[in-house]
């Protein structure tokens, strides 16, 4: 269907209207970074990719579990209505990587309560930046699974509703059919390959290297920042403290495999104490341990070959292993 | 002889096992640190674009090391050396006279990386040598800002030197620009910068002088063994959790930027690692000039440095 | 659970000093408040949750044969600091039952014989009192039991009657002590003194990782085969869920799908423990 407007920008005033809190891309500088916004004019969509991603609406950096006194005072668990508007395919599949994680085996009910009446709103890609490789995932990133996908073709706004919740949104909006013309114009766009990086993935060599001297070499320069973890969609790790002696809260924060605090336990003894350890952990979690459950936890967004200080280049690395 | 030619000769007369020097990035114009031996030095590279830092990864090795250093890298294993964190009888420093690095995310706006083959200078331009053409710019365009106010620019420190050595100069001009903003409008300035951190400690990781097992910014000691008590464990000063927000996020800055008072080596490693863009040169750089002004400490000065930072020992 | 980081409401009933010194070990018996115990096998942990300081794991020390959840906690850092603090009546939090259990449904008919060293004693004793009150359901036990002196032996009223009641349970200490009459010296040494048949056994062994390491080459010198050697591993746990990462070795979450495994299953693991 097309939209005569800027949909976007509509459909964030009207999910404003409707007390969802949205979370959109802001221009800050040069640069964008996904956050919540109040007004539909905050938001800018001229980019490829925001610095961080979308994970921060689901799953946000602090969150409070349990406020306490004495005893336990609160729960802070209500039910959210939050849209992320202007994701791209990858942070699209990356939610539904976090949702296996959170929502399987015991159901994280905080993840719970924002993901239940999540509604996403994706736009199409059409170029991919230089260290995108998406497609080596299976990933489209011309048709990405969200509710509702907006691409941009030919100056035209063409706007898809691919699930219920999806549908019953759009179904506020003045759509007109599409013509047959630019039916074909859509198809066509929707299945055309983007030049991109490329990985590859080969899990018997990678169960081979472990115990490779490959690994320390990759490590040298790493600093064990973290910086790949914290912009990356779907790393999940975290920490749960408590701040208050008598009376505070007990809150989640995203922590990183890549700090040496990650594994200390209170012996002194730390299971991964070098560096290199803990660069290998997050390949091998990435590519070889995460196959339990069914998928690669990489959706070659790139962020951290972009961002890495240290110049650690994923798609190399694992190309790479020997 | 090129610059590329003459570190390389320099590297080759050294009796160093190992050689710690910038190699090309595959996929990417820019050079990355790498640890070679003495047989590797053809893979060696350096360009405008060798921007880190060498000065951290010095202090994970043992043994006789060659290193390539630019100015403010000197500076860095100068004041490492100081504060007795590297032995200078280990270290045989290739100094460059440095022109100053290119900004990567200014370049990345002018042209697409991935069809970048080389940057050179030549004489105040810098050449983007492309797959088809090649593109020129005045560097003064492109130049990483901290390069600007670089006051070393020629090694301090070094066994052989390339390139003539060069002047630099001491210019607060920025502080005392931003130093005639109201009280309000600094704290506001801050504040809104102080929001965007998302405290992945990025700055702390590259920075050569922040090498404390005992940062005080970790909920829990990094540096704690079989012999610790549960009393040491449970009082250890929690001085930040985990909480992100903006006058958290102040007090990391602050306290980080405290503890380099009269140690920084002005790299700019911090500012190019933090993926929100913080202008963390900016606080640095105030902090010089306290230095300075106030306690008439330059940097260079061989004075020995008194007290160790970190406790624990070498 | 209906939301798994929400401790229930506990009470301690009672506290007994097992070690005393510069690292204590205490054993709580803990009541949970408004409810009735949990259902849990033996094995399985808890987080013990002491609201300001934080959680920690402890394998749950009584099989669930037995009344109430008793847990031995060893003084070593911020939270197990301020329990050891606390007496009779004091409420803590506890999450669980968490983790997966020695499978002792299979290991019915078989002979048990649990080695333990220092604190590890703690999960295999839920094992061995659950083995008691089924007796009939399984074949001969032995317990194997060591620790460096006398003073750090834990649960020592209740294994010496254990050895007047006429169970066969083996102890130990390193070093010679006037008026001790059992072995001397190391645990892996005392297995290769009392030799235990590999014949349809399971061997259970805890205890500091120098201790098992010995003890695992000793157990294959004398035929046990690795699927018959079970042991519990210990990681910095958080959530107890299998969500934070913490505890991840691999695929597995030790929070999760152990803290028990077999060594059949960490020979296959890349990351060697």
């Amino acid at each position: 269907m097309i939209y005569e407007g800027d949909f976007l920008r509509d459909a964030i005033s009207n999910l404003l209207a409707a007390g969802y809190r949205v979370f959109a891309p802001v221009k800050v500088g040069d640069f964008h970074i996904f956050r919540e916004i109040s007004s539909a004019n905050e938001a800018d969509f001229n980019y490829i990719l925001p610095r961080n991603s979308a994970k921060v609406a689901l799953f946000p950096q602090n969150e409070v579990l349990i406020e306490y006194g004495e005893w336990i005072e609160k729960i802070p668990i209500d039910k959210k209505k939050i849209a992320v508007v202007g994701i791209r395919a990858c942070d699209a599949k990356a939610i539904k990587l976090l949702d296996k994680h959170f929502l399987e085996g015991f159901v994280d009910p905080y993840y719970k309560a924002r993901r239940e009446e999540l509604l996403t709103i994706a736009i199409a890609c059409d170029n991919a930046s230089i260290n995108c490789f998406c497609q080596s995932f299976g990933i489209n990133p011309r048709k990405p699974e969200a509710d509702v996908v907006v691409s941009n073709i030919d100056g035209k706004v063409f706007v898809s509703a691919n699930s219920e919740a999806g549908k019953a949104f759009v179904r506020e909006f003045k759509l007109r059919g599409e013509s047959e013309e630019e039916s074909m114009i859509r198809e066509r766009f929707e299945n055309e390959k983007i030049e991109m990086r490329k990985i590859d993935v080969d899990v018997e060599k990678l169960k081979k290297s472990f115990d490779s001297p490959y690994w320390k070499e990759v490590a040298t320069n790493c600093k064990s920042c973290g910086l790949c973890t914290y912009l990356c969609p779907t790393c999940f790790c975290f920490d749960i403290y408590d701040e208050g002696e008598r009376r505070g809260v007990r809150i989640r924060a995203w922590d990183s495999c890549q700090f040496p605090l990650h594994t200390l336990e209170s012996s002194s003894h730390n299971p991964r104490s070098e560096k290199w350890q803990r660069l290998r952990n997050r390949f091998y979690d990435k590519f070889y341990y995460t196959l339990r459950k069914g998928d690669y936890y990489c959706v070659g967004c790139g962020r951290c070959i972009d961002y890495c200080p240290a110049g650690i280049d994923i798609v190399n690395v694992i190309s790479g292993v020997r | 002889m090129n610059e590329l030619e003459k570190i390389k000769e320099a590297l080759r007369s050294s009796s160093a096992e190992k050689i710690v020097a910038f190699v090309r990035k595959e996929n990417e114009p820019r050079e990355v640190l790498a640890i070679l031996s003495p047989n590797e030095i053809d893979r060696i590279s350096f360009s405008p674009l060798s921007f880190n830092n060498p000065a951290k990864l010095l202090m994970q090795l043992n043994g006789k090391v060659a290193v390539v250093a630019k100015g403010c890298d000197a500076m860095a294993i100068k004041q490492l050396i100081k504060e007795g964190k590297l032995k200078r009888e280990n270290l045989f420093i290739v100094g460059i006279s440095c022109k100053g690095v290119a900004d990567y995310r200014k370049l990345s706006k002018l042209v697409k990386l991935n069809e970048v083959t080389s940057v050179e200078l030549e004489g105040d331009e810098l050449v983007i040598k492309l797959k088809n053409g090649e593109k020129r710019v005045a560097f003064a365009e492109v130049v990483d800002e901290n390069c600007v106010y670089c006051e070393h620019p020629t090694p301090v420190i070094y066994d052989v030197l390339i390139g003539e050595p060069r002047e630099g100069k001491r210019d607060f001009s920025d502080v005392e620009e931003f130093e005639k903003l109201s009280r309000e409008e600094r704290w506001d300035y801050w504040i809104s910068q102080f929001e965007r951190c998302i405290r992945c400690h990025a700055c702390r990781s590259v920075c050569p002088l922040c090498y404390c097992e005992e940062c005080m910014v970790d909920p829990s000691n990094l540096a704690i063994s079989p012999m610790s008590t549960a009393e040491d464990k449970a009082s250890y000063p929690r001085l930040l959790g985990k909480t992100v927000n903006a006058k958290d996020n102040a007090i990391y800055h602050i306290l980080r930027v405290l503890h380099h008072a009269g140690r920084c080596a002005g790299c700019g490693e911090c500012e190019r690692a933090c993926p929100m863009e913080l202008p963390l040169r900016k606080l640095e750089r105030k902090l010089e000039k306290v230095v300075v002004e106030t306690f008439g400490y330059d940097l260079n000065e061989d004075i020995p440095f008194l007290s160790k930072l970190d406790i624990v020992g070498d | 659970m209906e939301n798994p980081y929400v401790p229930y409401k506990a009470q301690i009933v009672e506290v007994k000093d097992e070690v005393k010194g510069v690292r204590p070990i205490k054993t709580f018996r803990i009541k949970l408040v408004d409810r009735e115990r949990f259902d849990y096998k033996s094995g399985q942990g808890c987080l013990v949750s002491v609201f300001g300081r934080g959680e920690s794991w402890f394998t749950i020390a009584n099989s669930p044969t037995r009344p109430d959840l008793e847990f031995s906690v060893l003084k070593t850092g911020k939270v197990t600091a301020k329990l050891h603090e606390m007496k009779a009546g004091d409420i803590v939090g506890i999450r669980g039952p968490l983790g997966r259990a020695f499978p002792l449904d299979e290991w019915k008919g078989m002979n048990i014989v649990t080695i333990g060293g220092g604190i590890g004693q703690t999960p295999l004793r839920a094992i061995y009192q659950y083995v008691i009150d089924n007796e009939k359901d399984y074949g001969d036990l032995t317990i194997i039991y060591g620790a460096r002196t006398s003073r750090d032996l834990v649960y020592k009223d209740e294994l010496f009657k254990l050895i007047e009641e006429g169970y066969n349970v083996q102890l130990s200490i390193d070093n010679p002590e006037k008026d001790w009459k059992y072995f001397v010296g190391f645990v892996p040494d005392n297995v290769k003194r009392i030799k235990p048949d590999p014949k349809n056994t399971i061997a259970i062994t805890c205890g500091p990782p120098i201790m098992i390491k010995i003890t695992l080459n000793v157990l294959k010198e004398l035929g046990f085969k690795e699927e018959q050697i079970y042991t519990t591993l210990e990681r910095r746990m958080k959530c107890g869920l299998g969500k934070c990462g913490k505890c991840r070795i691999e695929s597995y979450y030790v929070c999760k799908d152990g803290p028990v495994f077999n060594y059949a299953e960490l020979s296959a693991m890349l990351e060697k423990v």
